[in-house]
Order: structure tokens, then sequence, then C-alpha cells
């Protein structure tokens, strides 16, 4: 995902009220909550947030720190209760559409909680939440936006680094999926874990963990793939305990008892670089078995 | 509980009707009613036109709501028929935490609903960061 994407919470949520417009205001009292209906639309600062329905929850009151008790008086009076003069927690229900800046996100139900200064964005199965910067776009089953950070937190993400290659012609996208991502913006950071899925064209990389680096301009530099790494491309399968991605060579390291199959052949060395368009394999301090049999037929073989 | 009172109330004894200037009025509510988070509510208007026995009438002329608690509501007129309370004038109101204006108010007189209708925008108050 590039940076741009991660710039969604690019700035703190400024303090003070949130501006709103609706159909209809229901106050309720006793539930402690407002609630908004009808195209609503919640602003503060660069943030907007548009669906169909809108809870706004009054914060809990609270108790004022105990004070101390003077030694002289007899009795303490009971504390006064204070607070649930403003509200903690808004939930928007029903084509959620946010917009901050120049990228947006959308789903079918988020919740912002002021304290926590977080939006958290889920869907449907057939449709999850989504953020979008242009071309770019990621999705997942549960995005959590910070509103005080430049940081996203996606459960099950999925990625299409659009953006990721500077490819001449048509660009081939790189697919990401995983069981967690965590975008950290201020590092140009983006970490993948746990059943991390990469697929170009007809390579697929698996790994338990993953980080991708961008440049300044929101373009992926690197992926690296570490905790064990498999590669299946076409009949070609390639393992190592570590792998680098180059996104300008558009080639994969693989390091760490680095072992390349194919049809037969059984390569290791101290690395193997598998380039992902030409197909070409570089092993260094190769050693192995080569079966040229099987090779027998193919385009270029003898 | 409510008491009310006048600068001119005339009252009309065939039909029940009453006319009133200046208007003011307080209601309790009863402990544990919906509307008795609102603590006592204070009521004040220029008119009231109402038919007591139709349980109907209308104020009008600077028409405002002070609750207790906090909560205070403006509009220009509002109409009582039975059980609700109704403005399709504009209606300002205000609280613990929030600043809405609306083109119309819907409102039950146990305070089991309370609405601004047909358009509101404003103010929610955010709770500060810890």
């Amino acid at each position: 995902m590039t940076a741009a994407v991660l710039l969604l919470a690019a700035a703190t949520l400024p303090s003070g009220p949130l501006e709103f417009k609706a159909r209809d205001m229901r106050i309720e009292p006793q539930e402690r909550r407002v609630v908004l209906d009808g195209e609503v639309h919640l602003s503060r600062g660069d943030l907007n947030v548009m669906g169909e329905h809108a809870v706004a929850e009054y914060a809990k009151e609270q108790q004022p720190a105990p004070r101390r008790k003077p030694r002289a008086r007899k009795k303490e009076a009971a504390p006064a209760v204070v607070g649930g003069q403003s509200f903690e927690r808004f939930t928007v229900i029903g084509n959620v559409h946010v917009e901050r800046g120049s990228r947006t996100a959308d789903g079918e139900h988020g919740v912002m909680d002021v304290k926590a200064q977080t939006l958290v964005l889920t869907g449907t199965a057939q449709q999850p939440p989504v953020v979008r910067d242009g071309s770019e776009t990621l999705s997942g089953d549960r995005i959590l936006l910070h509103l005080d950070s430049e940081d996203v937190d996606v459960v099950r993400p999925k990625v299409v680094l659009r953006r990721s290659l500077s490819e001449e012609g048509q660009p081939m996208p790189v697919k990401v999926e995983a069981d967690h991502l965590l975008l950290l913006q201020a590092r140009r950071l983006a970490r993948f874990t746990n059943d991390v899925v990469v697929r170009r064209g007809d390579a697929v990389v698996r790994s338990p963990k993953m980080e991708a680096r961008y440049d300044a301009d929101g373009q992926l530099t690197r992926l690296e793939l570490r905790g064990g790494v498999d590669v299946r491309q076409g009949e070609r399968r390639a393992t190592g305990e570590n792998a680098d991605y180059d996104a300008k060579a558009r080639t994969l390291v693989l390091a760490g008892d680095p072992k390349l199959y194919d049809q037969g052949d059984v390569l290791t060395g101290d690395r193997i670089d598998l380039a992902l368009d030409s197909k070409e394999v570089r092993v260094e301090r190769a050693r192995g078995r080569l079966r040229p049999e099987a090779h027998k037929g193919e385009r270029g073989a003898p | 509980m409510a008491r009310a009172t006048a600068d001119r109330l005339d009252y009309q004894r065939a039909g029940a009707r009453l006319q009133a200037s200046r208007g003011s009025g307080i209601i309790q509510p009863d402990p544990g009613s919906r509307l008795a988070v609102f603590g006592s509510l204070h009521f004040v208007a220029d008119r009231v036109d109402g038919e007591i026995a139709n349980r109907k009438g209308v104020a009008s002329g600077a028409v405002r709501v002070d609750a207790e608690r906090g909560d205070v509501a403006r509009t220009e007129r509002i109409y009582y028929d039975g059980d609700f309370l109704r403005s399709d004038a504009r209606v300002d109101a205000a609280g613990p935490g929030y600043r809405v204006e609306g083109s119309g108010l819907l409102a039950r007189t146990d305070g089991s609903v309370i609405q601004l209708t047909d358009g509101v925008k404003g103010q929610l108050q955010m709770e500060s960061r810890q």
C-alpha cells in the first residue's frame, strides 16, 4: 500500500465540537445518547463521516478524584457527580463514507472512539471496508484508522499495490493478503503478519511475516519476508528462511538455506535470485542435482 | 405537577377555551418518568390559545422551554395535540454537549420522543482526550 493511503489518518483530530447535519435528531436522555437519522454528515477539521444513521453516546459520568480528607472533619459529604456533558463515541451505520484530505474510506459500520482517537470501519462479507487513495485500494475485515497518528490497522487485509511498480507497458499489480496489517506512516512501512500471501502474475510467495517499505512518493521500494519463505512460479518452487523483493529490479532474493526445486532439479547455494519477469534464476555458490532430461522440449533446450 | 401564570388570561367557559398573554408555566415531572431526567421544565410564550376539553392548544411568540438539567429550546410556534407537541417552525435547542437547529419538532408529552425534524444541523461536544 502506498504511503499516500497511510495518510488517510494524517493528522490529529482537533479537539472541540463535532459539526453535524442530518434529516432528524432524536434526543434520548435516558439512554444517554443522541440519534441522527437520514443523510447524516459529521465533520471535524478535515475529517468528514457520512452515513444513514448515527448514534452519539455521552461520556460516562465520572466521579471526581477523591480529595484528601481533612483530619478535623467528622463526615465527608458524598461527592457530586460530574461529566456527561460531552460525547465519547459516535457510531455511524449504513453506507458509511469517510473523507480525510484526499483519501476516502467506505464501510457499512463505523465507530469513532474520541478518547482512543480511532475510527473502526467494518463491512459485510460481500462488501468489506475499503480505503482508497486514487487508484490504490486497501480492504480487509476491519480497518482501524488512528486519528492521532498516521497509522492504519487492518485485520485480514487485501491489498493491491498498483503503484508499486514502475513497469513499462501494462503494470502487473502485486496483491497481498494476510491476517493482519499495520501501516506505520511515519516509518513508511507496512507490516503484514500471519499467513502472508503475495501474488504477482503467476508468482505466489508465502511467509509468516512481511514488511513493505515505501519511498517519499508512496512508491513501493522493497518487500522483506521473514520466518520461512515459500515461492512458487509455474512448476518452479523456491524456499528460504528470508526473502527480499526489490521493486525496481523486480527480483526476489532468497537467503537462509535457500533451495530451488524445478522439475527434478534441486539447487541450493548461498543465495538465490529470482527474476520474476524473465523467470531467470541465479544461484550463488550453487550445489545440487540437475536432471537435464526433465527439460527436454523446453524452449531453448538442445 | 404543573403550575402556570399569565399577564392576562381570558377563559371562555363554552368550549373551555382559554387565551393567555405572556404566559409561563412550570412542570415538575413525576419521579421515574422519562421526563424526570430533565428535572423541572419551565415554559414561556407570548401567547397561548387552548381548548382544554379537546386537549389542544398552540403557544406562539418567543416560545421557550428551559429544563433544569440545562436544556433550552426556542421556537416561534408550537402545537399541543393530545399526547404530542409539534412545531413546523424553526427550533433552536441546546443542552448538555449539544447545540442544534431544526426546521421542526415532534415530541411526546411523556418525554418518550423528542425529535427535531425536517433538516437539522448543529454541534456535538466531543469528550476531551485523556
